[in-house]
């Protein structure tokens, strides 16, 4: 190795051992996804899973926001249209098709979107204040970017139970 | 810090494992204890449970539980105590360790997976009770100091024999997890010298290499489908070939290109052939590879009835304590093996009925003495194996019987029976009432039992096992319940039927009967329709009613109707459905972890063609069937108006179902098709009102299934809208020049439009 491509790369691991430019902000790992016409996202660590729906079985009863089940790695897998909850337009024929698997805890269910688009990730300094009316909705949201992707809590929306559904009378 | 927590968390539940155990091991000892047995018994007792109590202590300060560790210490020094004759093991003794058992229970009930556990329930009463026991009664201690110490060397003047005695103790109480799996797992060339004879597997393992074992079941009948594809395909080739010879031989001539070319084509038949045959020889294996490690499975989930006996035994204890009666309780042939699934929804109901037994059948001993019996009641539980490995669970108690007229009261009173009836049953019919919902013989509610649910969920229960439940009662002599419960989980079996173009599974143990009925053999009761079966009327209700879907049916255009007979827990009703499809064998997974509970649903279960289809629960069908307004289907509308018929084609499942949906509820009868060609073909043989289809589709898109459709001469007229995803002008012209008859566009679709086109051309 000659002199000048050994300084070169003394030069480069020197570079590389500093320290990262700490005032870079970290971001949040993130899934977007569309639910026509919003874009949405949800926190990486929540979604365990990506595949497109085939065939759906529908069960009567069953409330407006799960689609139906589907059997997913030998267990049947919830489908979860968050359309509904909140507040998007029915308009429209969509695909709704994409099925990202989310856990949190003991709970696994499946969330139907029209596309999803990729692994994103968002800066704190990129959420701006939301004004004006909110509507009910607005409980199991963590935060809008400047670009308009509403970042989902899932934590709050498992954890408040909206999503559980029991019709036993014997409690 | 949440790192930390998940650690603890994950530990947790290997703590559950391991005191569950323990807590095993001493509560069996605390049952062997009599106050009459010799004292070296009771000092075998003591040690063990002193070990037990030990090591329970250190796991439980290994993952912070302070309260069961504080709990263990004082219970150790109790039993130090006993070991060192500073103390008798007594009763109370005995007490206080069942006491410290059920609290440790509760704690360990509470552990799950990912839920952050509570222990802090208030143990400053049992904390007390037991430091109240741990003082030495100067009395007691303080008399015979000299006898004591004479005791204490005279055990450790025989060390020999007391370790001997240890080593037999400890072999004789392996935890009984592991028996049952060292059978199994051991190698069978007998393994090297080094190995283990047995591991210890979680039970969530199990679970998890069943649930995956299940998966195969799919692959298995994919791969049997796709064999008998691939003959069909051979078999249209061997024609195409052989049409193709035919023309040859008709034109008289043969041509060298075509030969070699018909040759060619009988070389690739053959090696089709040849595939054909090895995927039908792979479907076989796989067939029995299946089989057996679905049996080996099945044996590694066996474990003996007296796993339950603890439970059991404590609950009897319990009981006596509460209501101060006495009772014996027997458990014969508790060694016969039982899938631990079973086992573990049959504790509840065998609980129950216990309960009932102590609570309303045995008698107090004055009373029992009185009726010249022996003063403690009996309660006897006796297994056997039935030849169809299946096993009876017999419940006798030796009580005061049920009296069939305080049942037939208590069913008057809730008006479950109407008087007519109850006069003309027999009083096995009227014992038999117990199993109604909703009945209670109790004078008034303790709170033991007496809510008038319990017979109902035991029942229910049994029912979802497959199993059943007799009784038989003589007043005065007491009680017997005969449990049959299969000895493994049978793989589920049901009627497959369709009702309102839908699949449904109805499990083949309540299925009595499948009917055909005449419109002209339903009569109707008070305005609600019955049909008679068996010289009975039963009462006739229409599935897609019971389940609130699309009232546009087809039952009406069929002379007979379709129904099934259904029985549980001694009602009986006829379910119309649209067809019956045969039975099919399966497994039934619940619904998955959001879906706690659908009403009348049971869960789902896959068929051999991979669709995956609700199973419905019977008894809840029935319930919500006698309690709501569901008999009526009014026949006559039914054939007065004729619903339109629309033929769907789109290869997107999500938008089918939405446009059927949309339809469907605009009282439109659908039939969907998954493309063009799909479309085509079933347009042949259906007649419908009009077409809606998608453009772009596989095989044959919407513009060419357009013109395919036009270019018949009987469909010139039927009308065909598009419904799509391009917008240009361009498309458009193009969708019009095919010969459609409307253009949506998916981006500006409002139901009302469709709905609106649709009969603007029909």
């Amino acid at each position: 190795m000659n002199t000048f491509s050994k300084d070169v790369m003394l030069a480069r691991a020197k570079k590389l051992a500093q320290p990262e430019n700490r005032k870079q902000e970290t971001g949040l790992s993130v899934i977007s996804f569309i639910l026509n016409p919003e874009c949405y996202a949800i926190e990486t660590k929540y979604v365990k899973e990506v595949f497109t729906l085939k065939s759906i079985t529908h069960i009567p009863g069953l409330p407006e926001f799960v689609m139906g089940i589907i059997l997913h790695r030998g267990s049947a897998l919830a489908i979860v249209n968050l359309k509904p909850m909140l507040g998007l337009p029915q308009r429209g024929i969509t695909e709704l098709n994409k099925i990202m698997v989310i856990a949190h805890g003991q709970y696994t269910f499946g969330l139907i979107s029209d596309l999803i688009i990729g692994e994103t990730s968002l800066v704190e300094s990129s959420f701006v204040a939301i004004q004006g009316q909110r509507s009910t909705d607005d409980d199991f949201i963590a935060g809008v970017t400047n670009e308009g992707t509403i970042l989902l809590d899932i934590q709050k929306i498992i954890e408040r139970k909206v999503l559980i559904v029991d019709q036993s009378h014997w409690k | 810090m949440l790192d930390t927590n998940a650690f603890i968390q994950s530990l947790r539940l290997d703590f559950k494992v391991e005191a569950q155990e323990h807590l095993q091991v001493i509560s069996e000892q605390l049952f062997n204890f009599k106050e009459e047995d010799a004292n070296d018994l009771k000092h075998q007792i003591s040690e063990r449970i002193f070990r037990e109590v030990h090591s329970l202590k250190g796991a439980a300060r290994a993952v912070n539980f302070t309260g069961i560790e504080q709990v263990c210490m004082s219970l150790e020094n109790i039993y130090h105590k006993v070991k060192q004759k500073q103390m008798d093991l007594n009763e109370e003794i005995v007490d206080v360790s069942f006491q410290v058992v059920n609290h440790i229970q509760v704690i360990l009930d509470k552990i799950l997976p990912n839920v952050d556990v509570d222990e802090n329930i208030p143990i400053s009463n049992l904390l007390d009770r037991l430091s109240g026991i741990n003082k030495p009664k100067s009395l007691s201690s303080g008399i015979f100091p000299s006898l004591l110490n004479d005791n204490v060397s005279e055990v450790e003047g025989k060390p020999s024999e007391a370790s001997k005695n240890k080593n037999e103790i400890s072999e004789a109480s392996l935890p009984l997890l592991e028996k049952p799996l060292a059978a199994s797992v051991q190698n069978e060339q007998g393994a090297a010298t080094n190995v283990p004879e047995s591991v210890r597997v979680t039970m969530s393992k199990l679970y998890d290499i069943m649930d995956q074992t299940q998966e195969l079941i799919t692959f298995r009948s994919v791969l049997n489908y796709h064999q008998r594809m691939l003959e069909e395909g051979i078999g249209q080739l061997q024609a195409a070939r052989n049409s193709c010879s035919d023309i040859t031989r008709k034109n008289n001539h043969s041509d060298q290109k075509i030969n070699a070319l018909m040759h060619d084509l009988q070389n690739i038949e053959t090696r089709l052939g040849a595939l054909s045959k090895s995927m039908f020889e792979l479907h076989s294996n796989t067939n029995r590879s299946y089989e057996r490690l679905d049996y080996e499975l099945k044996q590694l989930l066996l474990f003996p009835f007296s796993t339950l006996k603890p439970v059991l035994q404590n609950t009897v204890r319990e009981l006596c304590k509460s209501t101060g009666k006495k009772v014996d309780i027997q458990i014969d042939n508790a060694d016969i093996l039982i899938d631990r699934r079973i086992l573990e929804e049959i504790k509840d109901p065998l609980n129950h009925l216990i309960r009932n037994a102590i609570d309303h059948g045995i008698e107090t001993s004055e009373e029992r003495i009185k009726a010249q019996k022996k003063e403690a009641g009996s309660l006897s539980i006796c297994l056997k194996n039935t030849a169809d490995r299946k096993i009876n669970i017999i419940l006798s108690d030796d009580g005061r019987g049920i009296d069939p007229e305080k049942v037939a009261a208590s069913a008057l009173k809730s008006g479950l029976v109407s008087r007519e009836k109850l006069d003309q049953m027999s009083s096995h019919e009227k014992q038999m009432l117990i199993f109604s919902s909703g009945l209670s013989t109790a004078q008034k509610i303790t709170n033991i039992s007496g809510r008038g649910l319990g017979m109902a969920i035991v029942t229910e229960k049994i029912e979802l096992l497959h199993g059943e439940i007799l009784l038989s009662s003589k007043p005065g002599q007491g009680t017997t319940w005969q449990i049959t419960i299969p000895q493994t989980l049978v793989n589920f079996r049901g009627i497959l039927v369709q009702v309102a173009q839908r699949a449904f599974m109805i499990p083949t143990n309540t299925v009595a009967a499948a009917i055909r009925v005449k419109q002209a053999e339903i009569s109707t009761i008070e305005s609600r329709p019955f049909v008679k079966y068996k010289g009975t009327m039963i009462p006739l209700f229409w599935l897609e009613v019971l389940f609130n879907l699309s009232t546009s049916h087809h039952s009406a255009k069929y002379q007979q109707l379709n129904a099934l007979i259904i029985q549980s827990a001694a009602q009986t009703m006829a379910v119309v459905v649209d067809e019956i499809n045969g039975e099919h064998e399966g497994i039934v997974k619940p619904l998955g972890n959001i879906l706690k509970h659908i009403e009348m649903i049971a869960g789902i279960t896959l068929l051999g063609n991979g669709l995956t289809v609700p199973v419905i629960q019977v008894a809840e069908l029935m319930k919500h069937a006698m309690k709501g307004d569901n008999h009526h289907h009014n026949t006559t509308e039914i054939q007065s108006t004729k619903p339109l018929r629309i033929l769907l084609a789109d290869d997107s499942i999500t938008v089918r179902n939405l446009l059927r949906n949309i339809l469907e509820a605009s009282d439109i009868e659908v039939q969907t098709a998954i493309d063009g060609q799909d479309a085509y073909e079933k347009l042949m043989l259906g007649s419908y009102d009009a077409v809606v289809s998608d453009v772009e589709m596989p095989r044959l898109n919407g513009f060419e299934l357009t013109a395919k459709i036009r270019r018949e001469e009987k469909f010139q007229h039927l009308p065909v809208i598009l419904v799509t995803a391009l917008e240009t002008e361009e498309d458009k012209n193009r969708g019009m020049k095919s010969g459609a008859n409307a253009y949506i566009a998916k981006g500006s679709f409002e139901k009302n439009q469709l709905i609106e086109t649709i009969h603007q051309f029909v």
